[in-house]
């Protein structure tokens, strides 16, 4: 069955295809975290949303399993989902001195960020949350990206010069990306998802400077915009 | 800056205003309604959000309705992102946005100072 089988409006082929494989990939190991720990993060990030009134509870999401993150893990994971423009150098620096990992702090961020993502397109169709897979046994790699340096982000990022680096020139794709797709690539799975959703959902990124061109032939560009603006707007994001 | 430039090719005189300030009519077709819908998905207001759908999905359609959901989901998860990694704006966009960026506030946001440093103490 459809992932969206319950909407009452159509939703076309490329964003099922996409949220299938975001819901998928959260489950699935990542590059620091397990399986288990990635769907803890993200069943946190929904009912901290739920307890903020942002987002409608639901049947379909299982109630979270406090004791397997950390306090710390769950006030990042609080803060990200519920009250992203709070969040300054201060907040960061204190999530790693309170034990998390910088290479932790960005996968997490992803995995919010993601599933906050899924979860505001089904409110905005009135559907429920969908349900996240149950998690895979796999071990994590845990290996820093050898070619991540400081690029004036808080964390290190790959850069786009990935004349030597395979991995970079794997996540980029062989073009240059902005700072906004290449912020999680500490951890390179959560970076290749952003890309992949931002082509499939704002639009491809070599349409970016043509401002007649909609990814959704129900909306102008300038329409589009509109909401990109609105909502960052309201998230206070600069960027 | 995506906003400026896509109506200015369309010849559409836009009241960027209207983005942070939802009584001013932004001046793009079915914009208010957008802003509007935009500001309910984000927010607490479950009644609102459902009377903003109903509006948008009666004037624009059920497509721009389903396009606007995927929008303000990406735009949620990359405002995250970008908020919580500290990521500076690129020096390109950086220039284009500085004449309207301190007339619509964003240069108060704290994520501001990513890119633009912090405040200096008077």
């Amino acid at each position: 069955m459809s992932l969206y089988a319950d909407s009452p409006y159509p939703i076309n082929e490329e964003i099922v295809a996409l949220h299938n494989q975001e819901l998928q990939s959260i489950a699935e190991t990542g590059t620091w975290l397990t399986g288990e720990e990635r769907t803890a993060i993200a069943q946190h990030a929904r009912f901290a949303r739920i307890k903020a009134k942002l987002q409608e509870a639901s049947e379909s999401v299982n109630a979270p399993d406090s004791d397997s993150l950390s306090s710390a893990l769950r006030h990042l994971i609080s803060k990200v989902a519920i009250a992203p423009k709070s969040i300054d150098l201060d907040f960061f620096r204190k999530s790693l001195a309170s034990g998390i990992s910088d290479e932790e702090y960005v996968e997490t961020i992803g995995i919010v960020s993601r599933v906050v993502n899924l979860d505001i397109f089904s409110r905005g169709l009135g559907i429920p949350m969908r349900t996240l897979p149950k998690p895979n046994g796999g071990k994590p790699q845990q290996s820093r990206p050898a070619s991540a340096i400081d690029e004036g982000a808080w964390v290190a990022t790959i850069p786009n010069d990935t004349r030597n680096d395979p991995l970079g020139r794997q996540m980029y794709g062989g073009g240059p990306q902005p700072f906004i797709y290449r912020a999680l690539s500490l951890a390179p799975k959560e970076a290749k998802r952003v890309i992949l959703g931002g082509n499939a959902q704002y639009l491809p990124l070599d349409k970016f400077m043509d401002f007649t061109y909609s990814h959704h032939p129900a909306l102008t560009r300038s329409q589009l915009e509109i909401v990109a603006g609105r909502v960052s707007v309201l998230n206070q994001c600069f960027y | 800056m995506a906003l400026r430039e896509s109506a200015k090719i369309k010849n559409l005189p836009i009241q960027l205003k209207g983005i942070v300030n939802p009584d001013i009519d932004i001046g793009i077709p079915g914009g208010t309604t957008l802003v509007k819908f935009a500001s309910a998905i984000v927010g607490m207001d479950l009644p609102e959000l459902t009377r903003a759908r109903g509006i948008l999905v009666n004037s624009l359609g059920i497509d721009a309705l389903v396009a606007s959901s995927v929008i303000a989901g990406n735009f949620s998860r990359n405002d995250r992102i970008a908020d919580a990694t500290g990521i500076p704006l690129e020096a390109e966009f950086l220039e284009q946005s500085s004449n309207f960026r301190a007339e619509l506030g964003f240069n108060d946001f704290l994520s501001a100072r990513n890119s633009l440093g912090a405040p200096s103490n008077p």
